[in-house]
């Protein structure tokens, strides 16, 4: 090879490797990573700036449109800043029909998640049985809000759909099916021979810097924050529960801070969801979902509101939160998305360091990654953009690869 | 354990640390579900140059987690920016957690800001998402090698979040059906079987 080490990889933007596109480059010397940095900001929509010359309600359908994945979670966090600008009260019953859709969603992503994960092992039978299991939530996400991604079940003041006793049974139906599979999950990720020898004591994330960097959800809990918004800050109907957060203790491990860790408090993670959503349906409160149903008194109400608020919920990869000023206008003058992914991803350079090449799919999942939440602000400058024809890109992708192996 | 305070006495603590350059607090809480167990805010104006004080001050009374550093451009006409520091204090103890902003207004004319990575390693994305797209100077945060969350190429004079003469132009966002397909394409060279 020409040159002389350490070597530059890059991955992505666009990788098979990656679930979404996000640029990530290895200085490497041998198989060792001795550097990594990352470019996001591949898949920006601009959407914080199309927010500031729209009303509340429109921006609730459009933060469903933010990730395909959290769905619910952006428009629940967006929901309860303009809430608690505009002093809106959500029913009860509103509040419950928000805290188990939003469970059910953490149980579609981390089984996306699981599958994806044991794909980057190459371990693909697993990835069809996780995908297969997933389709109970939705399937039960489908008969709750009409879809199956972007739910469009929240509003300024509550749901827009109720869950009526009839849709019970076939939701307890589902949560059933999850206890089920649950014991099969476990075994087959937690106690695989080839997953542990794979992930334990890889992509190491100690404590310290995981309080340091402020990192969130499952990625924070496996490195031992005990930090999990639906115990510690209640809100919706999470408050009324008796919650502990997960951490890799659950399974009787130490806190490692490895992406084994991080497996761990994610399968355990769907255990607790079921749970939580079977005491919401024993509990459910009645009554309306939704303080006012109809949109031009709901706009009305937000048009007179003036002041600022900050929304938050706990996503299935950790808080989301939405800041949100309000001056007495149609539209907002200030929206801010902070995805959870925006907290982890700058910790990649820090866990991927002295990882083994091989390793870079795993560890860079294992944060759960989720671009499409944390790219959006930017406009894309026709002008002075310099356009590359398909056939050019390939060809300096062919060369690339030439100069690599010379 | 340390002793947890109340948001209440949060803002005693803060209020005599930071004296004068606290110029406004309030505390807003907000309860849901059945139960009605109550959530807090606690939202703090300070002056832009007490800033690093007042996360010192914070940090002394237990570590916080820093979401994000938000902020916004009050308006073509208002000469200043605002933006503020979203805190959170007691993460991890049950039923604990308030959140603690702090706000403050920074000129547009001198858009200057001190880092707190040296308070908080992990603030540097986030103070770096404020250069993009606000142009606010962070003093004391080295130079990031590229980009993180505009494209590379964007112009380095427009900041997509201001209202004022550096947003975002038409130019960059009207017609774009206009642009047609691109001219002068290279002769294809790898045919298709």
């Amino acid at each position: 090879m020409a040159g002389k080490a350490p070597y530059i990889v890059p991955i992505g933007p666009i990788h098979p490797a990656l679930k979404e596109p996000v640029h990530i480059e290895l200085t490497v010397i041998g198989e060792e990573v001795i550097s990594a940095d990352f470019t996001p900001g591949q898949t920006h929509r601009g959407i914080e700036w199309m927010g500031l010359s729209r009303n509340p309600v429109q921006i609730v359908h459009l933060t469903d449109r933010i990730c395909g994945i959290c769905g619910v979670t952006h428009s629940m966090a967006f929901a309860r800043a303009v809430e608690q600008i505009a002093d809106i009260t959500v029913p009860e019953r509103g509040d419950y029909v928000r805290t188990i859709i939003a469970e059910f969603e953490r149980i579609q992503s981390h089984l996306l998640w699981a599958g994806v994960a044991a794909h980057e092992l190459g371990f693909d039978t697993l990835f069809y049985l996780a995908w297969r299991v997933r389709e109970e939530a939705m399937d039960a996400i489908e008969l709750i809000t009409g879809n199956r991604v972007n739910y469009d079940i929240i509003q300024i003041g509550g749901t827009r759909r109720n869950i009526t006793e009839d849709q019970f049974a076939k939701i307890r139906k589902c949560l059933n099916a999850y206890k089920e599979v649950f014991g099969k999950l476990k075994k087959l990720f937690l106690e695989d021979a080839v997953i542990k020898s794979r992930c334990v004591g890889t992509g190491l994330l100690s404590f310290e810097t995981a309080m340091a960097y402020s990192a969130v959800g499952p990625t924070s809990r496996a490195s031992g924050v005990k930090a999990d918004l639906r115990v510690d800050y209640p809100y919706c109907a999470y408050g009324d529960l008796d919650l502990k957060p997960v951490m890799p203790t659950i399974y009787g491990s130490d806190v490692n801070g490895d992406t084994y860790d991080r497996i761990v408090v994610r399968i355990f993670e769907v255990a607790q969801s079921v749970e939580i959503i079977e005491a919401c349906l024993d509990n459910m409160p009645p009554g309306p979902v939704i303080w006012e149903e109809k949109v031009a008194k709901i706009l009305s109400t937000c048009k007179k509101a003036s002041g600022e608020a900050v929304g938050r919920h706990e996503a299935p990869r950790g808080e989301a939160v939405h800041y949100v000023a309000m001056d007495g206008a149609e539209c907002p003058i200030a929206w801010k998305v902070k995805a959870s992914t925006y907290s982890n991803a700058h910790v990649w350079p820090i866990i991927l360091k002295g990882a083994q090449l091989a390793d870079i799919p795993v560890i860079v999942a294992s944060i759960d990654p989720c671009m499409s939440c944390t790219d959006r602000v930017a406009v894309t400058d026709n002008g002075s953009t310099k356009i590359f024809t398909k056939e050019q890109l390939a060809k300096m992708s062919y060369e690339k690869s030439r100069r690599m192996m010379q | 354990m340390d002793e947890i305070y109340t948001p209440a006495e949060v803002v005693d603590k803060l209020k005599a640390s930071l004296g004068d350059s606290m110029l406004d607090s309030s505390i807003r809480v907000r309860a849901e579900g059945v139960k009605k167990r109550e959530n807090t805010n606690v939202w703090i104006t300070i002056q832009k140059e007490a800033i690093h004080q007042a996360v010192e001050e914070l940090k002394k009374i237990r570590y916080p987690h820093l979401s994000c550093i938000s902020g916004y451009d009050k308006g073509p006409e208002d000469h200043n920016l605002r933006v503020q520091y979203i805190f959170s204090l007691y993460g991890g103890i049950e039923k604990t957690e308030f959140m603690v902003i702090f706000s403050i207004d920074i000129p547009k004319a001198d858009p200057h800001i001190p880092t707190i990575t040296d308070l908080m390693e992990g603030a540097a994305f986030t103070e770096q998402e404020k250069r993009e797209y606000l142009g606010i100077v962070v003093d004391g945060l080295p130079p990031a090698k590229h980009r993180f969350f505009l494209p590379q190429d964007f112009p380095s004079n427009i900041y997509p979040l201001r209202k004022d003469e550096k947003k975002i132009p038409d130019s960059m966002i009207k017609n774009l059906w206009a642009c047609g397909r691109p001219e002068n394409r290279p002769p294809a060279t790898l045919e298709d079987e």
